[in-house]
């Protein structure tokens, strides 16, 4: 492993994803919005969110809240820079998954029902993407040889060509990572989802300021294991990534009122018919391909 | 002159026959304090010793002269038949009645059918994994022992209706310890057949403690399932013998060195279904769910250190040989299945006991895969979560048995704000809870090593995809658990949080050997699993993904990360203002309660997801048992065919 370009990958992570987190967070607004008819905030707005949160008084409905957002901020940001330092992918996935524990902890300590429910449909979702997260690994090791991401980004052929199911299953499961669909689950930003904030319902200043943070540290994290799919290709790449966002909110935007209910039983169809399938194919054909 | 390693081998294997004695006889409490605690020292003193010794002398096998005691182990089994048929017989249970008999037909062909008996001397077997057994056994078993003399104290003052047998009850624990360290250390199947029996038995009757119509029926559903295990174990036995004049393959290490193992597919296929009864696999999971009638320790014992754990032992020591049969993918078949199923039905549960409970037949599922497999990687996994799932498991049985005697219930949903009302309980089962399923600890380090070895097995691609699914409901149902926990903070401290001490003291040693394992577990694996598989596999020099340094300081970073924020909440700065819940508006009251539609101040209420229309037992049990009895009638077809990989 090289030591100085880990290190380098890491901390140009710490430093830039929340950047970039927030300015895509801003884009997103404006193109929801434009697809809405509405005119949008200001590109910069999230980073004024942000900020304003940081200023407010420290109110909590538990005081353990603080340290288990926290947590949940550290250890995305932790399982980013794990993965853009070329570490094992697997761990990096198991790392996010502790960090959405906390977050689930910290919505279960607020102990309002709102956020109560909140907390079990976040876990639901946590259940979900479980799934596509280990075969994204698995599959690029049979791919590949290795979980280490640095190794990855070296093979000769981009690993789309050999998953193309478990791609389209990551990509479906996105919608939900990203905080899009369903309306019953998700946190965005959008007008009708307010109302079902679920999770994050009970926080406020800081608390819901690390969450909005965590939340960019991901994006960012979840965009770069779609990249890693066309390692070696980087121009295709992010051209996928940009218009895979852009999808994404235009999924969001075009069903609007899908419920958990749905959500669970579409996800793990598209789980089981493509990532699935693409794994046992792979298993059993690996040699001749 | 008796070596001190095979000194220690007896008095691991006397000193629990004695204690069982003693404790049989008297009645009085100090007594009983006293000769519980003064075996348990032994115990652990003598399994520590034991494994010290053997791993700095390198020592793998040790001799014994005991020219009767294969005539005694016959009266041993003899009598756990006609044992079982007599209680059989007074509580009028037919089928448990037929299978008795037929254990000891068979066990009179196996010994007047003229098989020859191992000669004079007998050989221990003290390989690495049966040390970590003994380690296991000896550690956990004891401290479980000793956590039973508070909580039996407290069971007996607590149940009025149960006549208090404690006396009975000690004497079964320990003879059951005695039962287990001889599966561990016996090399010879003959052995290791008559120590299976002791704990079908062991078991049965701690089942049945209480003696309740429910502890009668669960018990006897526990019996007749490893009584066919047993049954099992027993045709094996007797085909291994009739194989040559010698009985040669009757000895562990001569049969995993076979040549030809298309000739023994048969017992092998016998010898998996005696370890998927034991360890409780589907479609034989619901004697280990129904066990939770008994008393805690009695579930601790049988869930974390012997009983299903003498089920799984015995399918890793044969992993070698099942690697290169479809025998193996099967019964590897067997345990994944299990593993998903299980972990399912985890969901749907709210009562502690049973979601701890199935939570082992999923991880001894995965276990089983894992030794079905076979391959040097599968067989460290499965070692790696035999150990680090026997302590946490223990960990969380004795802190619900703990709680459960406080609060009144061992339902998941009363347990809410239970850091403020029993804390101690409370982060020592976070800890056990953390130590299941969470990144860094031991049982997904564990997790991990099965996806790895998965990846190269047959069929290893089916494998992981149920891995995959099977984890996403193991996340689900340990969360909410641990979510309850720190819910309704504001509630206050309980009156009574005082602990019995010798609760206190086993729940706290066990929590640390949680820490002391995940932490330790590169060390375990380098010095103690690895050198085990490369007995079996001489090119096998490690798990590679599992040292790489990436990996190790992954691992350390997330628990230098736990720690900082453990150490925060400590010290961390309190300041800021506590408010009511927020209720999206609702008008509330100073307590936090809603105004609801009559005008009356409520309290709000929530409880947690269990997804009964998905994963509840009258919609997962039946086709899963039904599924996972195909895949066992495949298994026997296969090991019949004796096809081989």
């Amino acid at each position: 492993m090289n030591v100085i370009p880990a290190i380098l990958g890491a901390v140009i992570f710490l430093i830039a994803a929340p950047l970039l987190g927030g300015l895509l967070s801003g884009i997103d607004r404006i193109i929801t919005a434009r697809m809405q008819s509405r005119r949008g905030p200001p590109l910069l707005q999230p980073f004024y969110d942000i900020a304003k949160l940081w200023h407010k008084e420290k109110v909590f409905a538990n005081p353990v809240e603080g340290i288990f957002t926290a947590a949940y901020l550290i250890l995305t940001a932790a399982a980013g820079a794990m993965f853009f330092a070329g570490l094992n992918l697997l761990l990096v996935v198991f790392c996010l998954a502790l960090a959405h524990t906390f977050l689930i902890l910290a919505a279960y300590a607020a102990n309002a029902p709102y956020s109560h429910i909140g907390a079990e449909r976040e876990l639901i979702a946590i259940m979900v993407a479980e799934p596509i997260l280990i075969l994204l690994g698995v599959g690029f090791f049979m791919v590949t040889g290795t979980f280490l991401v640095s190794e990855i980004m070296g093979a000769a052929v981009p690993a789309i060509c050999y998953l193309p199911g478990v791609f389209l299953a990551l990509f479906a499961v996105l919608t939900l990572k990203l905080r899009k669909s369903p309306f019953d689950i998700s946190t965005s930003h959008h007008a009708h989802q307010e109302l079902v904030k679920g999770v994050t319902s009970s926080f406020a200043g800081k608390t819901l300021a690390k969450v909005e943070l965590a939340h960019w540290y991901e994006t960012i994290l979840l965009l770069g294991m779609i990249f890693l799919f066309f390692a070696g290709c980087p121009v295709i790449g992010l051209i996928v990534v940009i218009v895979g966002y852009f999808l994404e909110i235009l999924i969001d935007n075009i069903f609007p009122r899908v419920t958990w209910q749905m959500t669970v039983k579409s996800l793990w169809i598209a789980t089981l018919v493509f990532g699935v399938l693409n794994i046992i194919l792979l298993g059993f054909f690996g040699g001749l391909i | 002159m008796y070596s001190p390693e095979l000194i220690t081998i007896i008095l691991l294997l006397l000193v629990p026959v004695a204690a069982a004695a003693l404790l049989a006889l008297f009645k009085p409490d100090i007594i009983r304090n006293t000769i519980v605690t003064l075996a348990s020292v032994i115990l652990i003193g003598a399994s520590v010793f034991l494994a010290v010794t053997a791993w700095s002398n390198g020592i793998t096998v040790v001799h014994a002269a005991i020219p009767w005691l294969f005539t005694a182990l016959f009266f041993v089994e003899l009598a756990v038949a006609v044992i079982i048929f007599c209680l059989a017989v007074k509580y009028k249970k037919p089928l448990a009645i037929i299978l008795a008999v037929v254990q000891a037909v068979l066990l009179l062909i196996l010994e007047f059918s003229g098989i020859a008996h191992p000669q004079a001397e007998i050989v221990l077997t003290l390989s690495n994994l049966s040390l970590i057994m003994v380690l296991i056994i000896g550690i956990i078993g004891s401290l479980i022992c000793v956590y039973a003399l508070g909580y039996m104290k407290d069971y007996a003052a607590h149940s009025h209706d149960v006549p208090d047998r404690r006396r009975y009850f000690f004497a079964i624990l320990f003879l059951f310890l005695t039962a287990m360290f001889g599966i561990v250390l016996s090399s010879h199947l003959m052995m290791l057949l008559a120590f299976w029996e002791v704990t079908t038995l062991c078991s049965f009757l701690l089942i049945g403690y209480s003696k309740t119509p429910e502890a009668v029926t669960n018990s006897f559903r526990a019996v007749w399932m490893n009584l066919i295990g047993g049954i099992a174990f027993t045709g094996a036995v007797i085909y291994l013998a009739q194989m040559d004049p010698e009985a040669s393959l009757l000895s562990i290490p001569n049969l995993l060195a076979i040549d030809n193992v298309g000739l023994v597919t048969i017992p092998l296929a016998l010898i998996a279904l005696a370890g998927i009864t034991k360890a409780a696999q589907m479609p034989f999971s619901t004697w280990l769910t129904g066990a939770m009638v008994a008393p805690t320790p009695v579930s601790a014992l049988l869930h974390s250190s012997t009983m299903v754990k003498a089920g799984v032992f015995l399918l890793i020591v044969f992993a070698p040989l099942f690697s290169q049969t479809w025998v193996g993918v099967a019964l590897a078949l067997v345990g994944a299945f299990t593993f998903l199923a299980t972990s399912a039905l985890a969901i749907s549960q709210s009562n502690a006991k049973k979601v701890l409970a199935y939570s082992t037949i999923a991880n001894l599922g995965l276990i089983t895969a894992c030794a079905g497999i076979g391959t040097p990687s599968a067989i460290v996994a499965a070692i790696l979560l035999t150990i680090f799932h026997a302590v946490a498991k223990c960990l969380l049985f004795l802190c619900v048995g703990a709680v459960e005697h406080k609060i009144g219930s061992r339902d998941i949903e009363d347990m809410d704000a239970l850091l403020v009302r029993q804390p101690v309980l409370a982060v020592m089962m976070v800890v056990g809870i953390a130590g299941m399923y969470l990144a860094p600890f031991g049982m997904l380090i564990s997790k991990w090593a099965a996806i790895e070895a998965f990846i190269n097995a047959p069929l290893g691609c089916i494998f992981i995809s149920i891995l995959a699914f099977g984890s996403a409901f193991t996340v689900f149902f340990w969360t909410k658990w641990l979510g309850k926990i720190f819910m309704r903070l504001g509630k206050p401290v309980a009156e009574e949080t005082k602990l019995n001490p010798s609760e206190k003291i086993s729940i706290i040693i066990i929590g640390i050997l949680v820490l002391v394992a995940c932490v330790g577990f590169p060390v375990i694996t380098a010095e103690i699993v690895v050198p085990y598989v490369a007995v079996y596999y001489a090119f096998y020099t490690g798990a590679s993904g599992l040292f790489a340094v990436d990996t190790l300081m992954m691992c350390s970073l997330m628990f230098v990360i736990l720690a900082a924020l453990v150490i925060a909440a400590a010290v961390g700065s309190k300041s800021g203002r506590i408010v009511k819940p927020y209720l999206n508006g609702r008008a509330v009251n100073a307590e936090g309660e809603f105004l609801g539609s009559l005008g009356v101040y409520k309290e709000a209420k929530t409880s947690n997801y269990y997804l009964e229309e998905y994963t509840g037992e009258s919609k997962l049990l039946k086709p899963s048992q039904i599924i996972a009895l195909l895949i066992i009638i495949a298994m026997f077809v296969l090991g019949i065919m004796g096809v081989l990989l």
